[in-house]
C-alpha cells in the first residue's frame, strides 16, 4: 500500500527521508513519476513536496546568485523576468519542455532529479555553470551541475537528500544564447538531440565566454570544449560556426534507440548548433551594417 | 422537390457536444455496476508457441479472485472473426500473436484480477515466430493455419499489359513499403456486461456493429441471438480498430459463468498489443503513359502482412486491389495481391481499408510519370481521371456520380497549388535567416469505395417514433464514435420533416431498442443510414396522411407536422386528436444498391467518394525535420449534410494522414512490440498539424444518397499521406519509397544525394 504524505516544512521532509529514504519517492509535478508505474510500485511512501514554500521562488541571493526553487515549474521559469534577464538561456530551454501541460506541472528540480540524458533544462544549466543546492537533515551542500549527474537516471544525490534550489551565478555584460532541440514531433516530445549555447557579445563582434552543451547524445548532458574553443574570442564567421558544429558531432557519443539513431543524433547536434548560430551570425552582421549605411547617406 | 432547408449543410452544434464538453457523457470505460467483477486477460507470453498446459490453480488462490476461465469454459464455438472464424476466444493448443487470450480472470478488484492473471501458469513450447510475409508464403513454410499462410489472394487482369507498355513513352517502376500503424483511438477497449431485467446477457461495450457483435457473442456462448443484447451508443474513437470483437465475448463469458456484472478496461499497452492494425504492405508498381500523357498501364503487386488471424484482411486486400489504379482511366491493368498470415500482431480494418496503402504507391507513381513527361501534376491527373460511365481499374463501369475531375479542378484553382513554384518558405522574415528551409507543394487524387460493396448485405434500417406532442425520436443501430453522425441524421430528419432540431432526439446502438442499421464503418453511415432516415420521414408523412384520411376524412396524400399540429388537405388539426396518448412508430430500410457483377468479396463498390489533397511542407535540410505547413482538401462527398462534421472529418483525416506520412510506425521485433505505448508510438499533436487547413466541399450530388450525400470519412484521410510525400519530393528533389519519412531518413537521403 502506498502512503501519500504532504508535509508542512522542508525540515519535516528531511526527517522523513533520513528515516525512510530508501522506500520513499518525492513528487512535485509528477510528470516523470506518474508515467512510470514501476517506479511508483517500488515506493511505499510518496511525499508531496509541491507545496513547500522553501522550494519555491525565484530571486537574487545576497551573495549574487540567481536562485530558482526546486519546485518552480518550467512555465514559471520561462515566463519570469528575473530569469529572462539573468539566465535567458534557461528560460529558452524551459519554454521548450514537453507541452503546455507538462510545463505547467513539471519542475526544474524534478527535471534534474530524473536525470534523463534528454532533460531539456540540463544543457542550459551546464552552460550557465549552475550549482545544485542539496539539503538533508542537518546538512547541505552545493554541487556544481557538471558533477551532479553520474549517468542516465543517476545523480550524486544520497537517498536522504533532496534538491532545494538551483543557483546560477549572475553575469555582467551582453550575452547571447539559444536552445535548439530535435524531437520526433513538435509538441510533447522527448529530445532526440539538443544544443544549448551561451556567449558574451562584445562591441567589436567578438564572442567570449562561449559555452556549448549537448543533450541526449551521451549518458549525461555534456559540454563541448572543442566547440567552445572554435568560437572563443573570435568574430563569428560561417567557417567558425561550421567548425564548432563539427566539434559537436565529434563529441557526441550517441546511441541507437527506439526514438532515433546514433548517426542521426550526431548529425543533429551539429545541425542544431548551426541552426542556432546562423540567425546570430545574421544579427551580428546587421549590427555592423547601420554604420556603413549612415556613411553612405553622408 | 429537392429544396434544401437551411439545416441541411449548415454548421450546427452537435447534439452530444454539451454533455461531452461537460464530462457528463458516459463512455464504455466510465461505466460501473454494483457488485461487478473486474476481468483481466492472460495474454500470450510468446508470439508463437504451443500450449502444453494451463494451470489456473495459483490464480484461484489469490484473495479476491472469483473465477478463472480457459478454453474449456467456452460453451459454444471457440472461434470468432468477422469473415473467417479463425481466432480462438481463448486459445487451447497454440498462440499466434502476443495479443492472443489464453485465460480470463474475474476478481472483486482490479488489483486481484491482475495478480490472478500474473499467477496463471501456462506451459509453452516456444516456436520460431514467422515474421516475414514473403518467407511465410514460400512453399514449406510452417503453416499458422490449416489452409496455409496465404490467407487470401486475388489476381485481376484487364487489357493487354505487354502491348500497353510497348506504347508507353515513360515507364516508372518502384517498390514501396508502408508500415503497420495503430488506430490510436483515445479510449482503449472497454465495457461492462450483466443480465438485464429481461434476463438477457447484455454487453455494453465499445464496438462498431452491435448486431454482428451479438452474433459473434451468441455463437461463442452457444446462446440463441435473442438472449444476447449488445449496446454501444457512445464509443471513444475506433477508426476501424473496434470493428472486430475486442472485449465483448470475454465480458459475456465471465458474466455467463459467474452470473455477476463484469467490467473490462484495457491498458494502453494491452490495447496496442491486442487489437487489429493497419496492414503493413510491400508493394511493387509499374506504370506507364504515352507521350501525350495518357495513362496506359498500371501493374501492381501487393503483399499485405495480415498477422495472426484473418479478421477483415481479405476484404482489405480486395479494396487495395480495387483501388490499385485509383480514380483513373487505365486500359491495361494487372493486379496481384496476397494477404499472408504471420506472427506480427494482426491487421484488419482501418480508415481507408486498403485504399490507403495503394494510394501511397500509385500517387507517387503519378507524380513521377508527370515529371518524366514534363507535365503539370494536376493536369496529368485531370487528363486521366475517371468520368461517369468509364471503366474503372478492374474493368467495371462507374455508374455513380464521379466528382474526381471536379476535385482536381478545384485544387487547381486553390491558392496553395497556384503558389507551388515559390521555393522559399512563406513568412517574409524567414528566407534570409533560414536558408536551409526548403518548401514544397504536393498533390494526390483518390477515390474510395463507399459501404460494404457487393456480396455482403449492406442495408440500414431505422425506427422513428412520433409522440403526440409532435416531438420525434429516431432510433438507429450505428454508433456515435466521435464522427457526429447522430447529429447529421437529425439534420436530415429535420430537413425532410420541417421539424426543428430542438424537437428531435436520438437513441443509438442497442439491439433491444434500435433496428439493424449496419456497420459504423466504410464511410457508409451518412449515405446508408441517412437515406433510411429520409425514407422513414417520407413513410411517417404517408402513414400520417392515411390515418388523417381515415380519421378526419382528409383527401389522400401525405400530412405534414407543424409543431404539435398536423397539416394536410383538410387544414390543421392537433396531432393529439389523431394519436391520443399513443406514439406512432414507423420503420424504414434502405438497401444500398450494388454493382451489376460481383468480382470478389465486396468487389466492386457501386459508389465512391473522391478527393484531391494539396499539401505544403517545409523541410529543414540541416536537421532533416519536416513540417507540414498547409493542407487544402478538395473533397467530393456529394451534398454536405453537416458542414461542421464534414470539416471535422477532413481536419482529423489530415492529422492522421500526416502521422502516417511522417511519424507513425508500430515496430515489432520477432513478433514482439517495441512501440508499447504513446511515448514510443508517436502520433501528431496539434503543433504538428498546420494551422492553415482548408476544406473545400466539391458537391457532386449522388442521387441515391440522402439529399445527394455520400460519406467522406476515409477520403478525408487517404490522399493526405501521398500529397505530403509528393510535397517532400517537390521540396528536396529526393523521393521516399518507405513510410514514415523521418528526419533520419531525410538526412541520410540528402547525404547520399551529395555524394
Amino acid at each position: 500500500m502506498l502512503n501519500f504524505l504532504r508535509l508542512s516544512s522542508l525540515a519535516d521532509v528531511s526527517e522523513m527521508l533520513w528515516a525512510d529514504g530508501p522506500v520513499s519517492a518525492l513528487i512535485a509535478g509528477g510528470t516523470d513519476l506518474l508515467v512510470r508505474p514501476e517506479r511508483l510500485a517500488s515506493a511505499r511512501i510518496l511525499i508531496d513536496i509541491s507545496n513547500l514554500t522553501e522550494l519555491g521562488g525565484i530571486g537574487v541571493t545576497p551573495d549574487g546568485d540567481l536562485r530558482i526553487g526546486a519546485a518552480v515549474t518550467h512555465q514559471e521559469i520561462a515566463d519570469d523576468d528575473t530569469v529572462r534577464r539573468h539566465a535567458h538561456l534557461l528560460a529558452q530551454a524551459c519554454a521548450q519542455v514537453g507541452s503546455v501541460q507538462i510545463r505547467n506541472r513539471g519542475t526544474l528540480g524534478g527535471n534534474l532529479a530524473n536525470a534523463s540524458p534528454a532533460g531539456d533544462s540540463i544543457p542550459a544549466l551546464l552552460c550557465l555553470e549552475a550549482r545544485v543546492a542539496l539539503v538533508a537533515r542537518e546538512r547541505g551542500r552545493a554541487v556544481p551541475i557538471n558533477e551532479f549527474f553520474v549517468g542516465p537516471a543517476k545523480t550524486v544525490m544520497q537517498v536522504d537528500e533532496l534538491i532545494e534550489s538551483v543557483r546560477i551565478p549572475l553575469r555582467r555584460g551582453r550575452w547571447v544564447s539559444f536552445f535548439e532541440k530535435a524531437g520526433q514531433r513538435k509538441g510533447m516530445c522527448c529530445s532526440k538531440a539538443s544544443v544549448a549555447f551561451l556567449a558574451q557579445r562584445h562591441g567589436d563582434r567578438r564572442l567570449t565566454g562561449v559555452r556549448v552543451a549537448l543533450g541526449a547524445v551521451a549518458p549525461t548532458a555534456i559540454r563541448v570544449p572543442a566547440a567552445e574553443a572554435a568560437l572563443e574570442g573570435q568574430v563569428l564567421t560561417l567557417e567558425r560556426a561550421r567548425a564548432a558544429a563539427e566539434a559537436c558531432r565529434e563529441a557526441a557519443r550517441a546511441i541507437d534507440d527506439i526514438r532515433s539513431t546514433r548517426d542521426y543524433r550526431r548529425e543533429a547536434v551539429s545541425a542544431l548548433l548551426l541552426q542556432g548560430l546562423l540567425p546570430l551570425y545574421d544579427r551580428m552582421r546587421a549590427l555592423a551594417r547601420p554604420r556603413r549605411r549612415s556613411r553612405r547617406r553622408r | 422537390m429537392d429544396k434544401t432547408p437551411s439545416v441541411v449543410g449548415a454548421r450546427v452544434k452537435r447534439i452530444d457536444a454539451e454533455d461531452k464538453v461537460a464530462g457528463r457523457t458516459l463512455y464504455p470505460s466510465d461505466k460501473t455496476l454494483p457488485g461487478m467483477l473486474w476481468v483481466e486477460v492472460v495474454r500470450a507470453a510468446h508470439p508463437h508457441a504451443r500450449i502444453r498446459e494451463i494451470d489456473v490453480k495459483p490464480a484461484l488462490e489469490v484473495p479476491g479472485v472469483v473465477r478463472v476461465l480457459t478454453h474449456r469454459d467456452v460453451p459454444g464455438e471457440n472461434a470468432f472473426g468477422i469473415q473467417i472464424q479463425d481466432m480462438p476466444v481463448l486459445c487451447f493448443d497454440r498462440v499466434r500473436y502476443l495479443g492472443d487470450a489464453v485465460a480470463l480472470v474475474g476478481a472483486e478488484t482490479r488489483q486481484a484480477a491482475r495478480e490472478g492473471a500474473r499467477r496463471v501458469r501456462v506451459d509453452y513450447e516456444v516456436l520460431e515466430p514467422i515474421t516475414d510475409p514473403e518467407a511465410a508464403m514460400a512453399p514449406g513454410a510452417v503453416a499458422l493455419h490449416p489452409k496455409g499462410n496465404i490467407m487470401h489472394q486475388g489476381h485481376f487482369e484487364k487489357g493487354d499489359l505487354a502491348a500497353g507498355f510497348a506504347c508507353c513513352a515513360v515507364i516508372v517502376e518502384n517498390d514501396y513499403s508502408v508500415p503497420m500503424i495503430d488506430h490510436a483511438f483515445l479510449e482503449t477497449e472497454a465495457g461492462i456486461s450483466y443480465y438485464d431485467e429481461h434476463g438477457r446477457l447484455t454487453v455494453d461495450a465499445c464496438g462498431q456493429y452491435i448486431y454482428r457483435d451479438q452474433t459473434q457473442i451468441a455463437r461463442a456462448l452457444g446462446l440463441p441471438l435473442h438472449q444476447v443484447r449488445v449496446m454501444a451508443p457512445i464509443v471513444g474513437g475506433a477508426f476501424g480498430g473496434k470493428d472486430e470483437v475486442t472485449v465483448q465475448i470475454h465480458l459475456a463469458l465471465m458474466t455467463f459463468h459467474t452470473q455477476r456484472p463484469c467490467r473490462m478496461v484495457a491498458t494502453r499497452e494491452e490495447s496496442i498489443v491486442s487489437h487489429t492494425k493497419r496492414h503493413p504492405v510491400k508493394m511493387s508498381y509499374k506504370t506507364g503513359a504515352d507521350r501525350q500523357g495518357n495513362l496506359l498501364c498500371v501493374q501492381a503487386r501487393f503483399v499485405a502482412d495480415t498477422g495472426a488471424y484473418a479478421s477483415l484482411g481479405g476484404p482489405v486486400l480486395n479494396v487495395m486491389m480495387e483501388h490499385a489504379a485509383g480514380p483513373y482511366r487505365v486500359p491495361n491493368v494487372k493486379v496481384d495481391g496476397y494477404a499472408v498470415y504471420t506472427n506480427n500482431g494482426f491487421s484488419g480494418a482501418f480508415r481507408g481499408f486498403g485504399c490507403t496503402q495503394a494510394c501511397v504507391g500509385l500517387e507517387s507513381q503519378m507524380d513521377l510519370m508527370a515529371a518524366a513527361l514534363r507535365l503539370d501534376p494536376l493536369k496529368f491527373r485531370e487528363q486521366n481521371v475517371l468520368h461517369k460511365g468509364d471503366l474503372a481499374g478492374l474493368g467495371y463501369p462507374m455508374t455513380c456520380e464521379v466528382g474526381a475531375g471536379r476535385t482536381v479542378r478545384s485544387a487547381q484553382r486553390g491558392a496553395l497549388y497556384r503558389s507551388r513554384r515559390r521555393r522559399a518558405p512563406a513568412k517574409p522574415a524567414t528566407p534570409s535567416l533560414k536558408p536551409y528551409l526548403r518548401r514544397g507543394v504536393g498533390v494526390a487524387t483518390q477515390m474510395q469505395g463507399l459501404g460494404l460493396g457487393i456480396g455482403i448485405p449492406d442495408y440500414a434500417e431505422v425506427g422513428l417514433d412520433l409522440r403526440p406532442d409532435g416531438t420525434l425520436q429516431l432510433r438507429a443501430g450505428t454508433n456515435e464514435i466521435g464522427q457526429g453522425a447522430y447529429t447529421a441524421y437529425l439534420q436530415i430528419l429535420s430537413g425532410r420533416l420541417g421539424v426543428p432540431l430542438s424537437r428531435l432526439s436520438m437513441v443509438g446502438a442497442d439491439t433491444a431498442l434500435t433496428p439493424d442499421s449496419g456497420t459504423t464503418t466504410a464511410s457508409r453511415t451518412i449515405f446508408a443510414v441517412g437515406k433510411a432516415v429520409e425514407l422513414a420521414a417520407e413513410k411517417l408523412e404517408r402513414v400520417l396522411g392515411e390515418r388523417a384520411e381515415r380519421a378526419f376524412g382528409w383527401a389522400p396524400g401525405p400530412a405534414r407536422l407543424q409543431g404539435d399540429q398536423l397539416a394536410g388537405s383538410g387544414g390543421r388539426r392537433p396531432l393529439r386528436e389523431l394519436l391520443g396518448d399513443e406514439e406512432l412508430s414507423v420503420q424504414a430500410v434502405f438497401h444500398v444498391p450494388v454493382a451489376e457483377r460481383e468480382m470478389g468479396d465486396g468487389l466492386p463498390h457501386r459508389f465512391y467518394s473522391f478527393g484531391t489533397h494539396v499539401a505544403e511542407v517545409e523541410v529543414n535540410t540541416l536537421t532533416g525535420e519536416i513540417a507540414v505547413t498547409a493542407v487544402e482538401a478538395h473533397l467530393d462527398g456529394g451534398k454536405v449534410i453537416s458542414r461542421t462534421g464534414f470539416e471535422g472529418q477532413s481536419e482529423g483525416g489530415i492529422a492522421q494522414g500526416i502521422g502516417y506520412a511522417l511519424m507513425e510506425e508500430v515496430r515489432l521485433e520477432g513478433g514482439r512490440f517495441l512501440t508499447t505505448n504513446f511515448h514510443t508510438y508517436v502520433i501528431p499533436t496539434s503543433l504538428d498539424v498546420p494551422e492553415d487547413l482548408r476544406t473545400v466541399p466539391v458537391e457532386v450530388r449522388e442521387p441515391e444518397g440522402p439529399y445527394g450525400a455520400k460519406g467522406i470519412s476515409e477520403t478525408a484521410m487517404v490522399g493526405v499521406t501521398p500529397a505530403v510525400l509528393n510535397a517532400i519530393a517537390d521540396a528536396l528533389g529526393v523521393r521516399f519509397f518507405r513510410l514514415p519519412v523521418r528526419a533520419e531518413d531525410v538526412l541520410a537521403a540528402l547525404q547520399e544525394k551529395k555524394t
